[in-house]
């Protein structure tokens, strides 16, 4: 018992160190964001100052940082369009198929996934700069649905696995062709794993960096490409570029709130960094 | 010409042949049930007929008509699946007006035809409830409803009743039997439950390997199996099989230590099998005791005995294989004491020992003497 | 195979093939094709903003393989996919031990702890950069408050290579961890069970029981992480740029300046295509032994 006790207590100490090392660094950019430079970085560092929300305002509405997040807003959003229908379609069908040719197709996704992204952005900057696509959405938004394809049939076809195929059989029976069959019966049932692929593209779309880095320009900068312009050596920046870091992480905090159920599982087939 | 007929239809997956070229033939209004253990090819056979599956040779006709390349939605089949398939986002209402719907019915013909359904099948207080909040039987009529709503020329069962427990299945059993009365439609019944094959069928289908061993009649079956095979999985308890060989110019079998004399009238069928290795087949029901041994009886040390209630089953060992016996319930005896069995051979059924092909029926297997009063004689 | 079935409008593959086009065309033209396009440009002495580029052969390729700074973007590659992996494996891994064995709250600490992972990689190679900043950052007026010199966090070459692992750990453990954790709990407690009266405990149950039952979930996590670690682009670029000077100029890194600060595209594709070589390599050594240990892991 008192042996139970000690092997607790043990576990608890060395959970919360490390819990303590993974949020100190986010801890710290949010009192950098609520606090002038000057206290900021007094030495020893003060812990108890009047906090001020003016960077806040400022990166968001000072320094064109709504734009930027409409435009990773409508990328995000236009990735999701485009490469959640047309996965979950052919994950639908793969889930369905089960030959030879099938599973290699699965497999040769789950290469293409492999390849190295900068490898593929540079293809991407010359065909895009020779058709007058640079600084475009479209250009940001097929990249992005290059990126997302391969994990969105992956993830989808892991949701229409668990809904019984004699679902398809009855519609099949009780009049329905193949697209009825999917349409009136199985995409009902595909819905929860559609919301929940979508979010995980969202969130790959949002966090790219490379890509945008690379496509973009002033009328289509994306937030992670502005934020890494202002993460400068001037100290005085400091203060605004934190309360622009602590913007862009708080969608991604609400989405896990809502996903801890389905995070295991996308990340087991998605593994969402890219 | 039948109303669905099989023509040299085959299945193979790959180079594996589920099912070789097979005939069959099935009237209307006819309630045939396929039977098999697991993998004989029943289910495969089913969803041939039903187009879940494509045929690899052969044509299917229904009604007239060539449905070989036909699909499912064009057949005029219905079917109930094993785990009943319902859609689980669908009222009990949608789900049974869904395949009207998807053939263009007209809203107030499905409407009339949903609620007839219903209230036979007793389920009218339940039509806006989703598959989730009805319990296993409510599922299984619904399964039933959705079928039936449809008015098919064909109605698919398969295995509908595995998932339900003992009681209900019984209830179900008689319940399926009267709507098949009622609606005097053709239906096909997959299951590998040889007592459902039994007591539901007009025409039982016994399927191994994706072969028709035998079909006929549930008493012709039991009473006259064609093969090893049929005889050991119609009747339960399963019908005794003894290995023996053939001596004297086909009038005694012999299994090891024990002569069992041949009745006259097999005498002839036998003579050809002289010296050869034969199955003697008899039935439980058909094997009596004997206060003390006699020539043919068999001497058995009990291994385990099963009161059911009504009848009392002993189960020996014989030669080292299992030997029962079904006696009226019989109190005092118990495993580990002797008995001696005496045999109603003219019961019994003769088999090849190498393929399992029927020789010769014993002259007495259609008297019509209640097989559970067969034994009686020979109790001492 | 296919001999032995006729075609039929039964066979379901037919009706559903049909499905897979458009996403087929997806992937050939914004995956194929650029892929394509890459391999055929790192055969070319493509310069961004010249008027016409000519076929070299494997000119690109040779001049690359003869340059220190390739070989010294390898090495550093390795060594800190290498170093990364270990060290968050082992981490990850006990974390998730003691997540599961923890009576309550296992799911409020793998929530928090899980929180650097989704973040967005720049932003949180940001934050770490205000962590590590010299002077100014927190670990520099940490130490100093303990009047102890800090080490030049991002400016010397060693302590800039330690600072990207330390990136790396606080980025990835967390994924190890939910992994593992999550297939813990996927064991069966009977197995456990089993184990315990068989005499095995603490260490020993560990290694003989545990490991070999989470053996699919430990290799998808090191097949995953392998892949992602060699492509590590936005922290190396946010911290370091890969300096000083080019200390820390990983692969990828590399490929990206000769492309877009060089305007090399020709070469930088070359350059790509190496990367990639090397990748598939390791990664075909992954899935050799994810196949053979066990089929249909992923």
């Amino acid at each position: 018992m008192v042996r139970r006790m000690r092997v607790q207590v043990l576990i608890l100490v060395g959970l919360t160190l490390f819990t303590v090392f993974s949020l100190t660094p986010i801890v710290w950019a949010l009192l950098i964001s609520i606090r002038e430079p000057i206290d900021a970085f007094s030495i020893p560092p003060k812990i108890l100052v009047e906090p001020t929300f003016r960077y806040h305002v400022d990166i968001w509405l000072g320094r064109g940082f709504l734009g930027f997040f409409l435009n990773s807003a409508i990328i995000a959003a236009g990735t999701v369009l485009v490469s959640v229908p047309v996965g979950t379609l052919a994950a639908y069908a793969l889930s369905r198929i089960q030959t030879r040719a099938s599973r290699s197709l699965l497999m040769s996704l789950l290469v293409v996934r492999m390849f190295p992204h900068v490898l593929l952005v540079i293809p991407f900057f010359v065909m895009a700069r020779s058709l007058e696509m640079i600084n475009t959405y479209p250009a940001m938004i097929a990249a992005m649905v290059a990126l997302n394809q391969p994990f969105t049939v992956w993830l989808m076809r892991s949701f229409f696995l668990e809904i019984p195929r004699e679902l398809d059989e009855a519609a099949y029976i009780d009049g329905c062709n193949a697209w009825q069959a999917f349409w009136n019966v199985i995409l009902p049932l595909a819905r929860p794993g559609m919301v929940v692929t979508s979010l995980f593209s969202l969130l790959l779309a949002y966090n790219e960096f490379l890509f945008a880095l690379v496509l973009t320009g002033t009328d289509t900068k994306t937030l992670p490409v502005a934020i890494a312009e202002y993460g400068g050596e001037d100290l005085n920046y400091w203060s605004l570029s934190a309360a622009g870091a602590i913007g862009i992480m708080l969608p991604i905090l609400t989405f896990m709130l809502f996903f801890q159920r389905h995070l295991v599982r996308g990340l087991t087939i998605g593994a969402v960094k890219g | 010409m039948a109303f669905l007929e099989l023509r040299k239809v085959a299945k193979r997956f790959g180079s594996h042949e589920v099912i070789p070229p097979l005939d069959l033939a099935i009237e209307k209004g006819e309630f045939v049930v396929f039977v098999g253990p697991s993998g004989c090819g029943k289910s495969t056979l089913m969803r041939l007929i039903a187009g879940l599956e494509p045929s690899s040779d052969g044509e299917i006709w229904i009604d007239g008509r060539d449905v070989t390349d036909v699909l499912p939605k064009d057949r005029d089949i219905a079917m109930v699946f094993q785990n009943y398939a319902l859609y689980p986002d669908k009222s009990v209402y949608d789900n049974m007006a869904f395949g009207l719907r998807m053939r263009k019915t007209p809203a107030r013909e499905v409407d009339e035809r949903v609620r007839a359904a219903a209230r036979v099948l007793g389920l009218d207080a339940l039509l806006e409830r989703r598959p989730a909040q009805l319990s296993g039987g409510q599922r299984q009529r619904v399964a039933v409803g959705r079928a039936m709503v449809r008015e098919p020329k064909i109605f698919l069962f398969d295995e509908p009743l595995s998932n339900l427990d003992a009681h209900l299945r019984v209830h179900m059993r008689t319940e399926l039997v009267r709507l098949h009365r009622q609606l005097g439609a053709t239906m096909i019944y997959v299951t590998h439950d040889q007592v459902e094959a039994m007591t539901m069928g007009d025409r039982i289908v016994v399927l191994d390997h994706g072969r028709i061993r035998q079909a006929g009649a549930p008493l012709e079956l039991f009473r006259r199996p064609a093969n090893a095979f049929v005889a050991g999985f119609i009747g339960s308890p399963a019908m005794n099989m003894l290995p023996c060989v053939v001596e004297q110019h086909g009038t005694e079998l012999r299994s090891g230590p024990v002569t069992i004399p041949v009745p006259p009238p097999l005498r002839a069928a036998l003579k050809p099998w002289s010296g050869k290795a034969v199955l003697f087949g008899l039935r439980p029901q058909f094997v009596g005791l004997a206060a003390a041994p006699g020539s043919g009886t068999l001497r058995l040390t009990l291994d385990a005995v099963e009161h059911l209630g009504t009848e009392t089953i002993l189960i020996g060992l014989h030669e080292g294989r299992p030997f029962q016996v079904v006696v009226p319930t019989m109190v005092g005896i118990s495993a580990g004491s002797s008995i001696f069995a005496t045999l109603d051979a003219g019961r019994g059924h003769v088999f090849d020992a190498a393929t399992g092909d029927l020789i010769a029926h014993g002259s007495d297997v259609d008297a019509s003497v209640p097989e559970s009063i067969a034994g009686l004689g020979h109790v001492s | 195979m296919a001999s032995t079935h006729r075609r039929s409008r039964l066979d379901r593959r037919r009706s559903l093939w049909p499905f897979v086009v458009p996403s087929a065309l997806i992937i050939i033209s914004v995956q194929i094709y650029p892929l394509a396009y890459a391999l055929y440009l790192s055969f070319t002495d493509f310069y961004l903003g010249a008027a016409s580029s000519n076929f070299i052969g494997l000119q690109n390729y040779v001049s690359l393989l003869a340059q220190d700074r390739v070989w010294s973007a390898l090495r550093v590659t390795l060594s800190l996919v290498v170093v990364s992996i270990l060290i968050e494996f082992v981490l990850g891994l006990l974390l998730a031990l003691a997540l599961y064995k923890l009576v309550r709250g296992a799911k409020l600490f793998s929530t928090l702890m899980f929180v650097p992972y989704l973040i967005t990689p720049v932003v949180a190679a940001l934050f770490l950069r205000w962590v590590f900043a010299s002077r100014w950052g927190l670990a520099d007026a940490l130490i100093a408050s303990m009047n102890i010199f800090p080490p030049d966090w991002l400016g010397a070459p060693s302590w800039a290579f330690v600072t990207l692992v330390v990136a790396d750990i606080w980025q990835f453990t967390p994924f190890i961890m939910l992994i593992l954790f999550a297939g813990l709990q996927g064991i069966n407690p009977s197995l456990l069970e089993a184990g315990r009266i068989d005499g095995a405990s603490g260490a020993r149950l560990v290694w003989h029981v545990i490991l070999p039952a989470l053996r699919p979930q430990i290799l998808f996590v090191l097949a995953i992480r392998l892949m992602d670690a060699f492509r590590t682009f936005d922290s190396i670029y946010v911290l370091t740029g890969g300096g000083p000077g080019t200390a820390t100029e990983t692969m990828t890194l590399y490929t990206y300046m000769l492309a877009f600060k060089q305007l090399e595209v020709g070469r930088a594709s070359a350059m790509g295509v190496l990367t990639l070589l090397v990748v598939t390599g390791l990664i075909l050594m992954v899935i050799s032994v994810v196949y053979r240990r066990d089929k249909g892991a992923f």
